[in-house]
């Protein structure tokens, strides 16, 4: 068996992501209000980065070049773009809520904000739902090029309901015009952070691609040694 | 065949409850009222159960141990208090100068001066973006909250 550069990656993406968020939640610094509780956002905010700014735009610009050049491979990138997003945003869901318990004393709540990235979670859920449910072709590539965009359209307001509206959940921290929010000594961590969790999301969409790839390769191996079996027995 | 057709009515449902929570966003725009809508509003609220956020008043925080009962005052700074009434201990961050979102009921009645109160039934602590390592003799920053709380009014 070759050596399996995706495998290897993947896992010292894992290995490595694991490793610096355990040392940042011992290293950095506390927080003036929260103490320690806030370290979550070290995992929330890469994450939720990851969710919306990578998987879904990466999503939607491989549905809509799959309308114009249908491509196998592409698909099945397309697949484990999606898997990926759900994934991330299940995630973000998941450390966001963990985090609202200590500080903003509840679990969950439907202001915009989450109420936008729980719209998300569903979108790609239908996603994966379409995508394994109808037959490959030329309508599952419109279908899934078309919820790729109402992702894609979700992103923006997503990450601007914190702006419009009013929200249990507070706005933006690094990207707004009213000055720096945040102490460089928490932000360098938050970067490392984001850098280290965006490569394994990256090395997982690879991962996986590959194994879907396989899975067809081996899939159409074994019905070409079936058909070769059936024509013999004739 | 019969798999993939239990997954294309899972897709439809999906769809389906995505285009409703769409609906539903646009009809609950306001996640909550500030103090000056409340005291605008006051007619329209009344016996509905409301969000309201504000900032918590400096020295109005009364908290009985042994009835476990919140009381407390909101602001806007602009005049508008409200008197909360919260059965609960106070969450972690729960403190003076916080911003706070109330869910509960008005109370029909204005107190002495015209102040309105509330029975609250959950007490959420909203805080500002600022994430800062504590440093001699700073001042909590609390225009990003307010802006954060007031706006759109």
């Amino acid at each position: 068996m070759r050596f399996r550069i995706d495998f290897w990656l993947a896992l010292g993406a894992l290995l490595t992501a694991f490793l610096v968020a355990g040392m940042t939640v011992v290293f950095a610094p506390i927080e003036v209000q929260q103490g320690e509780v806030y370290k979550i956002i070290f995992l929330h905010v890469p994450i939720a980065a990851n969710a919306l700014g990578l998987c879904s735009f990466a999503l939607a610009v491989c549905g809509i070049v799959l309308l114009l050049r249908p491509r196998e491979n592409l698909e099945k990138l397309s697949l484990a773009i999606a898997e990926m997003g759900l994934m991330t945003t299940f995630l973000t869901l998941f450390t966001g809520s963990i985090w609202g318990k200590p500080t903003w004393n509840t679990y969950w709540t439907w202001d915009a904000r989450i109420t936008t990235t729980f719209i998300l979670f569903i979108l790609y859920f239908a996603y994966l739902a379409l995508a394994h449910s109808m037959v490959p072709g030329s309508f599952r590539r419109k279908s899934l090029a078309f919820l790729s965009i109402l992702i894609a359209i979700d992103v923006p307001i997503v990450y601007q309901s914190v702006n419009w509206w009013r929200n249990l959940h507070q706005p933006a921290t690094i990207i707004q015009s009213r000055g720096q929010s945040m102490s460089p000594e928490i932000l360098q961590y938050l970067l490392l952070n984001l850098a280290t969790i965006t490569i394994l999301v990256l090395s997982l969409i690879y991962f996986r691609y590959r194994v879907l790839l396989q899975i067809q390769t081996r899939m159409a191996s074994e019905h070409l040694a079936y058909s070769h079996k059936l024509s013999e027995s004739r | 065949m019969k798999k993939s057709r239990i997954f294309l009515v899972m897709a439809c449902l999906v769809l389906a409850v995505v285009l409703f929570s769409f609906l539903s966003i646009k009809e609950n725009l306001v996640y909550f009222y500030t103090p000056k809508e409340v005291y605008e509003q006051a007619a329209d609220l009344q016996e509905k159960t409301i969000r309201v956020g504000a900032m918590v008043s400096v020295d109005s925080i009364q908290w009985d141990r042994e009835q476990v009962q919140l009381l407390f005052q909101v602001t806007d700074y602009q005049g508008h208090d409200l008197e909360v009434r919260y059965k609960g201990t106070p969450p972690d961050l729960f403190k003076e100068g916080q911003g706070v979102v109330i869910e509960g009921q008005l109370e029909p009645e204005q107190a002495a001066g015209g102040l309105y109160g509330m029975q609250a039934q959950k007490l959420f602590v909203k805080h500002s973006e600022e994430y800062r390592v504590p440093e001699e003799g700073q001042v909590n920053d609390h225009e990003m909250l307010k802006s954060s709380i007031f706006k759109n009014e």
